[in-house]
């Protein structure tokens, strides 16, 4: 898993709340979530793609909604 | 009737029984796993609870499961530590859609990599709010944290109580996902206990009592009871386990 997208809610609605459960990896203090793939799926392509090391950043930012205190 | 010369033998006190912990059960992160043997339709159509010493294993990085059952994403309630170190409950219910979903992790991780020297005392309390939308709350060490709700998503109360997870089995450290365990979790669990109500602060707080385990065997709305104290037997009811490979290890929680 080194591929990250952030959807909302209404993306995660569309794209099946049944997909959650495999590839949730973070929920933001604002209620969208960030998703890991290896592969990212057909229906996800055109949202931006994060790698690890750019998601890494993101949770390691203490003035991001998806801050991570400890990781 | 008692003659003369004969005498009474006094029934002896029985003496309290005294509290110790001296094992808790090893999970391998691979294929371990106890199965309870209670099938959790009833339990998870209500409020519940969940308490459980946890350490987990450093170094593996990955998604596991601490308790959980899943028939498909139409009925399932798990609890995972998530890759990041997060606690994660994802509930799905009915399978009803948007309406009978609802994903909640904690903000920050609490089990990271390399951090894990000690147990934590976990406490997920589940509330089934009577015409509106369920609620969740995790605690640890004794006190609940920050966590967020993906989107809008919830469970709704009539969806909630049509939970149906088909006959599947509780398992603890793994997922029951279809009949087939997956998502294993990787260290040692203790003195796993489920009631049927929604713990409160107060009573999280007390079985937490400092970090040292505390005998809660006469608490109200315990369900099931797993000391793991040399065996997987359900202290509280009938659903003595089946344990799958995990091992019982000395390694247990105190302050």
């Amino acid at each position: 898993m080194n591929k990250f997208i952030i959807l909302t809610g209404d993306e995660i609605e569309d794209w099946g709340v049944e997909n959650v459960r495999d590839h949730l990896y973070k929920i933001g203090t604002d209620g969208k979530g960030v998703f890991g793939f290896t592969t990212v799926p057909n229906a996800l392509n055109s949202k931006t793609t994060y790698s690890k090391s750019q998601m890494d950043t993101i949770l390691r930012d203490n003035t991001s909604v998806f801050y991570t205190k400890g990781y | 009737m008692l003659g003369l010369g004969s005498s009474i033998i006094a029934p002896s006190f029985v003496e309290g029984v005294t509290f110790t912990n001296t094992k808790s059960l090893s999970f391998d992160g691979t294929n371990d796993y106890l199965d309870t043997n209670y099938t959790a339709n009833t339990l998870f159509q209500g409020s519940f609870s969940a308490s459980m010493w946890v350490k987990p294993t450093d170094g593996q990085g990955a998604n596991q499961v601490l308790f959980g059952v899943e028939l498909g994403t139409s009925d399932a309630f798990v609890v995972t530590k998530g890759t990041l170190g997060t606690l994660a409950i994802l509930h799905y219910s009915n399978n009803s859609g948007v309406s009978s979903f609802a994903a909640y992790t904690t903000d920050a991780a609490r089990f990271a990599d390399g951090t894990q020297s000690a147990f934590t005392h976990v406490v997920v309390t589940v509330t089934k709010n009577a015409s509106g939308d369920t609620s969740y709350a995790i605690y640890d060490d004794g006190s609940a944290v920050a966590a967020s709700y993906l989107g809008s998503f919830r469970v709704d109360d009539t969806n909630h109580a049509a939970f149906d997870h088909g006959g599947l089995e509780l398992n603890v450290g793994a997922s029951n996902d279809d009949g087939t365990q997956d998502t294993f979790f990787g260290g040692l669990i203790d003195e796993a206990a489920f009631f049927t109500k929604a713990l409160t602060a107060g009573e999280v707080s007390a079985i937490y009592n400092s970090g040292d385990p505390t005998d809660i065997s006469s608490h109200a709305n315990l369900l099931m009871y797993y000391r793991f104290e040399d065996d997987v037997t359900d202290t509280a009811g009938t659903s003595n386990g089946t344990k799958n490979g995990a091992s019982f290890s000395s390694t247990v929680p105190s302050s």
